[in-house]
């Protein structure tokens, strides 16, 4: 199931994918502990705009499609 | 009395720093985006290798984590992000030929993808400038999101599902309008006083924004 690059790179991609979890794992873990939860109000003002969002990309497959 | 003079300048003071902060955005990322569309285009016509975009791309990450946090707030930060983003641009020139050549309507979905993101970006920033709601809740959510997103791209590059990689760039799309959402309402409520690190943020935002919207009209709409 191997994708297209060679074994040298499906190597490098892996000790990047290590690497980044790694370096970046650590703060997103305590930023996801310690950031400010949203209240359902908060979370209802975010769901407004991703839903737009969400509608205009189907309106732009739409106008692709013809 | 004047407790709430002192108040009022203090807010006033605020208040100005915010749109200072804002103007000068908006004005970098137009800057930003012209040169990275110029570099394109360069990438285009010069017909660049999918390799020499993916090196391009790599020098660019590297810039992005570990030089412009550190020159962020000085001259050389702007420099910085002048070739951040140029490289940026630079890199989707041959992704772009790639779509171009590859469907018979190639023009036109860069072009809708290009629209697109235009339209979403400036919808949101609407939205979180009139509202003014407090995005600040969703930092841990896109951090946490975003590190996932990324480490799922690079396992599409060993273990290739379409499907997958389909769902991945509609994550990517969500994640990156959060995105918007969230550094908007960061500078104007002014827990971004940094117009660099602002800037370049928000310049990542359209990038993947623009990058996940080509690849959804492509699977949805590409002619072969």
């Amino acid at each position: 199931m191997a994708g297209d690059l060679p074994l040298w790179g499906q190597i490098l991609t892996g000790v990047g994918i290590l690497a980044l979890l790694f370096f970046f794992g650590p703060s997103a873990y305590r930023a996801a502990k310690e950031s400010p939860k949203g209240t359902a109000k908060d979370w209802l003002g975010l769901a407004l705009p991703i839903g737009g969002v969400v509608l205009f990309i189907i309106v732009l497959i739409a106008l692709a499609r013809g | 009395m004047e407790t709430q003079r002192y108040t009022a300048t203090t807010q006033t003071q605020s208040a100005l720093a915010t749109n200072k902060v804002l103007r000068n955005t908006y004005m970098l990322l137009a800057m930003t985006l012209l040169f990275s569309a110029a570099t394109a285009g360069l990438a285009m016509a010069l017909q660049v290798s999918q390799m020499a975009g993916l090196g391009a791309l790599l020098v660019s990450f590297g810039i992005l984590m570990f030089a412009i946090p550190r020159y962020a707030e000085s001259t050389t930060g702007l420099w910085l992000t002048f070739a951040f983003t140029g490289l940026m641009g630079f890199s989707i020139g041959p992704i772009l030929n790639a779509y171009i050549a590859t469907f018979s309507n190639g023009g036109q979905i860069v072009m809708l993808a290009l629209g697109g993101t235009g339209v979403i970006f400036l919808g949101l920033s609407a939205y979180a400038l009139t509202t003014k709601k407090d995005f600040n809740f969703l930092q841990g959510f896109l951090m946490v999101g975003i590190l996932l997103a990324v480490v799922g791209s690079f396992a599409m590059l060993i273990f290739p599902i379409p499907l997958f990689s389909l769902a991945l760039s509609g994550v990517f799309v969500l994640l990156m309008s959060g995105l918007i959402l969230f550094q908007t309402s960061r500078i104007i409520n002014g827990g971004e006083t940094n117009y660099i690190l602002a800037t370049v943020s928000l310049f990542v935002a359209l990038y993947n924004l623009f990058l996940s919207l080509l690849h959804i009209l492509g699977a949805f709409a590409g002619e072969r």
